[in-house]
């Protein structure tokens, strides 16, 4: 069974279409974690998944059951840290917790406090005086405490500093490490979920336009490029080694990107041309330039 | 529950500074005695009033305040997704944070009220008990219902204007639209005097909005969760569909009790009948409405009727004049709002002409007017307020308008005669232009006055006086020949001109009753020892015919069904008297006659009985055949 099942998942705004027929799925352990840029629908879909939108059709399953009907059963085992950090601003974090306590099976308090003190969020400040960041690091340790199958995250690290963005990704790593929980997450933070993400998605205007592993992904992608002097003829020739994503111009070089890399068609279809191989480099991709890549100027064709 | 219960303390919990604020607050009456100018009212007072008075205003504010905030707040600034992140089904969210409120709104006004009901030993439930609260054991119950209301109706409004959604408009469109259907429908019951039912109206509009607005309340959380637009779409959908429901079913029940026909009177309050002809005019309780009594304007011969809108109750309107030919009714109907009466409109219906429908004249009249419609119909004359007016109903115009002599005139009949002839009778209380007293108006006296059309001018025709009892009088049918009571005696006068013609006197017995037949024949009901008598005069006042009944009969007149033939009941026995033979027919054991001794052979007045559970009948009496005119039976 799936820890997350997307089927069809269409969601619309009036006239607006946020999500268009998005599926998917995130099997148990897994650390899934989906990007796109700002309006692409990403917190659509953590709504529908948490049950608070209901989809115009398709149906969001967690654990196996339908995110929408059975949402209190449902979040029972699962944690969720939103966008925004939500709480009663009058509460501390210590009331929140006494409060979460009473709603799940299993709620591990120390845990909590001990997680909050390592972040250095004070547990008697009440949660409406506390920085942003250490709202969402509340929310998360919120979300962990009752030891949970599945952890959402809807961009937890949206506006934090990077030593609390780096304190987020140590925790997860942490609970990872600890007790193989599956985790979903948005997130535009790419430089942070490149290392710890099994598998990426990216969702543009409401399409899911790739759904891969992490290192797959990372071997298909190459930048090729050459001297700007060597280009007559040769961008063409290139360009036939597979659909060009983006293409960059800058100090006298000439460069494309591949989406389907491979070593033997690039030499051959380098023979042709004046210079051949010589002055053609080839270079592997970061997550962000796949994902810059894919979701550029030209929107991201595959 | 367990949902519920965490939702709802952490909402107590986080405003419990409102219940100390409000403990506070209660000790404020201990001071208000002592604030100057107020030792006159007494200290106890002082501090009933002001305990009462803070707890009414907490209670109000902090509905209105609660109501706004407690979910809709949550959802504008998005922090209700802190619920819907947790395993807590959306009906715990909602049932949490009202009930929390509402816990919160009566506690602070409990303990407001708490410390001066303990201190003083009072009974709460006395300061409820004006009238407009109900009745004691309710009042309580009634007042802290307004709160949830309060609270409800106060969250409804937040979220559609917190939401900024284009559903704001539906509901500016909607909230007056149904607002004015039940309105309407109040009126229409209240116009009606159908004030059971306009009770139940209320009552049922409360509680259906209570029920709307908590329906819509849950729905809006269920179903739009933390959008919130969406949510106040469903709130909106969900509130003014329920009370479009509402609304319509309110309009059906008041249409439903006011579409009451004659087969749905379960009693006969009054009737007026047709000198001639099958129509007549019913009133009464009809069934399963309330204290709603239709009147009807009812063809005894086909069932056709028409619903009068002259409610019993109203005193002004006098009921259903008929045309002495039988082919005109003429009735008063109220106008003007329900709280603000205006003049009441005369009406009339042609009812010959098969279709014929009711028609408005332009003719009305302030006040409680005597009317009398001419022969055939065609003229009205009005006693109102001191004034006679004579207006022709075919177009309204006033043929004549004559000040009354300066008089009280207690009761006044008026009788056309002939054309262009109109008497008035008047019960005068003044003499010598001095108001009699007390004792004086036990000699009251009847002035006959004469009104000729042609010029416009009343006429003091003559002043029978020395009555010497409030005067009970009728006139023959056809206006020419006045009875009053005088004592044993009952004296004959010439209608027109006030002379005397006779005195009808009995020796051997006690004069009980008098009254004219429709041929101008009289008959007297005389008493003895151990008998009634029956004494039938012709119109020359010739005894025609005596029966005798059982002294312990009431011996009632009730019409002349055929020539020579009298109908009598006492009790339910009803008699078929015939004055050419003397001989007596029982016509019916089980009813109970409508009509009078005025109904002649060709008004249906004469054929109308009633049985002992309010059924009217129409009745046969050569065959004794039954038909049933308003079915009652309840």
């Amino acid at each position: 069974m799936s820890a997350i099942a997307v089927e069809g998942l269409t969601v619309r705004y009036g006239r607006r279409l946020a999500l268009d027929g998005v599926s998917f799925s995130v099997v148990p352990g897994a650390v899934y974690a989906l990007l796109g840029r700002n309006g692409a629908g990403k917190s659509s879909l953590v709504r529908c998944l948490v049950g608070e939108q209901r989809p115009a059709a398709g149906r969001a399953l967690l654990l196996g059951r339908d995110a929408w009907r059975e949402r209190a059963a449902v979040l029972a085992e699962v944690g969720v840290v939103p966008e925004e950090p939500q709480a009663p601003p009058a509460l501390t974090a210590r009331q929140l917790s006494r409060f979460c306590s009473r709603l799940y099976p299993a709620w591990d308090e120390a845990g909590l406090i001990a997680r909050l003190t390592r972040f250095g969020v004070p547990t008697d400040l009440a949660f409406g005086r506390l920085s942003r960041g250490q709202k969402t690091q509340v929310g998360l340790a919120l979300a962990l405490a009752p030891a949970p199958k599945l952890l959402l995250l809807d961009d937890p690290t949206l506006g934090l500093d990077p030593v609390a963005r780096k304190a987020v990704f140590e925790e997860l790593i942490g609970e990872l490490a600890d007790r193989g929980t599956t985790v979903f997450m948005t997130t535009h933070d790419l430089a942070g979920v490149e290392g710890i993400a099994d598998r990426v998605a990216i969702l543009a205007g409401g399409r899911l336009v790739l759904d891969e592993e992490v290192e797959t992904l990372k071997l298909r992608f190459r930048r090729i490029s050459y001297p700007q002097e060597a280009a007559e003829g040769r961008s063409e020739r290139l360009a036939a080694l597979a659909p060009v994503a983006a293409a960059s111009r800058g100090w006298g070089v000439e460069a494309v990107v591949v989406s389907d890399f491979d070593e033997e068609r690039l030499t051959a279809a380098a023979a042709g041309v004046p210079g051949g191989r010589a002055g053609v480099e080839v270079s592997a991709l970061t997550l962000e330039e796949i994902f810059i890549a894919l979701s550029g100027a030209e929107g991201g064709s595959r | 529950m367990r949902g519920f219960l965490a939702v709802f303390s952490r909402e107590l919990l986080e405003r419990r500074l409102l219940l100390a604020v409000a403990l506070l607050a209660s000790l404020i009456p201990f001071v208000a005695p002592l604030v100057p100018g107020t030792r006159h009212l007494g200290a106890s007072d002082v501090r009933h009033g002001v305990a009462l008075g803070l707890g009414v205003i907490a209670a109000a504010v902090l509905a209105v305040v609660l109501g706004a905030t407690v979910i809709a707040r949550d959802l504008s600034e998005r922090r209700l997704g802190f619920y819907f992140s947790r395993p807590l089904p959306a009906w715990s969210v909602w049932a949490g944070k009202l009930a929390a409120a509402t816990t919160l709104t009566l506690g602070a006004a409990a303990l407001i009220l708490l410390p001066t009901s303990l201190v003083d030993g009072i009974d709460l439930r006395a300061w409820w008990t004006s009238g407009y609260f109900g009745p004691d054991p309710l009042a309580i119950p009634f007042a802290a219902t307004l709160v949830p209301l309060l609270i409800l109706a106060s969250h409804a409004l937040s979220v559609m204007v917190r939401s900024r959604s284009p559903w704001l408009i539906a509901d500016l469109l909607a909230a007056p639209l149904i607002a004015v259907v039940i309105f309407g429908a109040l009126q229409r019951l209240l116009r009606e005097a159908a004030y059971a039912a306009a009770s139940s109206l209320v009552l049922f509009v409360a509680a259906a909005l209570l029920l709307a607005l908590l329906a819509a309340a849950a729905v809006q959380v269920q179903q739009g969760r933390t959008d919130p637009r969406r949510s106040h779409r469903f709130l909106s959908l969900t509130l003014w569909g329920s009370l479009l429901c509402a609304t319509l079913a309110a309009q059906g029940a008041a249409t439903w009790v006011l579409g009451a026909t004659p087969g749905d009177l379960k009693g006969v309050w009054s009737f007026a009948t047709s000198p001639a002809g099958p129509w007549i005019e019913v009133s009464g309780p009809a069934a399963h409405r309330g204290d709603y009594a239709p009147t009807f304007l009812l063809d005894s011969a086909s069932d056709r009727f028409f619903r009068l809108h002259t409610p019993p109750s109203d005193y002004r309107l006098g009921g259903t004049h008929f045309s002495a030919d039988g082919r005109w009714a003429v009735w008063l109907e109220p106008e003007g709002h329900v709280s603000r009466p205006g003049p009441a409109k005369l009406l009339r219906l042609d009812l010959r002409t098969p279709g014929a429908v009711p028609e408005r004249t332009t003719i009305s009249y302030e006040g409680q007017p005597g009317l009398a419609l001419s022969p055939d119909g065609s003229l009205v004359a009005a006693i109102v307020r001191g004034r006679l007016t004579v207006d022709r109903l075919e177009d309204g115009r006033t043929l004549a308008a004559v000040e009354l002599p300066r008089h009280r005139s207690r009761l006044g009949r008026l009788r056309f005669a002939g054309p262009g002839r109109l008497f008035a009778y008047l019960v005068l209380d003044v003499q010598d232009g001095k108001v009699q007293d007390q004792d004086d108006r036990w000699k009251s006296r009847i002035g006959i006055n004469e009104l000729d059309l042609g010029d416009g001018k009343l006429r003091s025709v003559r002043e029978i006086e020395g009555l010497s009892e409030d005067p009970i009088w009728g006139l023959s049918p056809d206006g020419g020949r006045l009875l009053l009571r005088q004592g044993k005696e009952r004296h004959l006068f010439d209608a027109r001109t006030g002379e005397p013609l006779a005195i009808l006197k009995v020796e051997d017995g006690d004069l009980q009753g008098c009254q004219f037949l429709a041929d101008g024949g009289i008959a007297l009901n005389v008493s003895y020892p151990q008998a009634i008598e029956l004494r039938v005069l012709s119109p020359e006042l010739t005894e025609r015919r005596r029966f005798r009944f059982g002294k312990s009969d009431r011996l009632r007149l009730a019409g002349q069904p055929a020539p020579g033939r009298l109908v009598v009941a006492t009790g339910f026995l009803v008699q078929e008297l015939n004055l050419d033979n003397g001989t007596v027919r029982v016509l019916s054991r089980d009813l109970m006659p409508l009509g009078t001794s005025l109904d002649g052979p060709a008004s249906a007045g004469s054929k109308l009985f009633q049985s002992r559970d309010g059924e009217v009948f129409w009745v046969d009496p050569a065959t004794g055949s039954r038909r049933p005119i308003a079915h009652g039976g309840s």
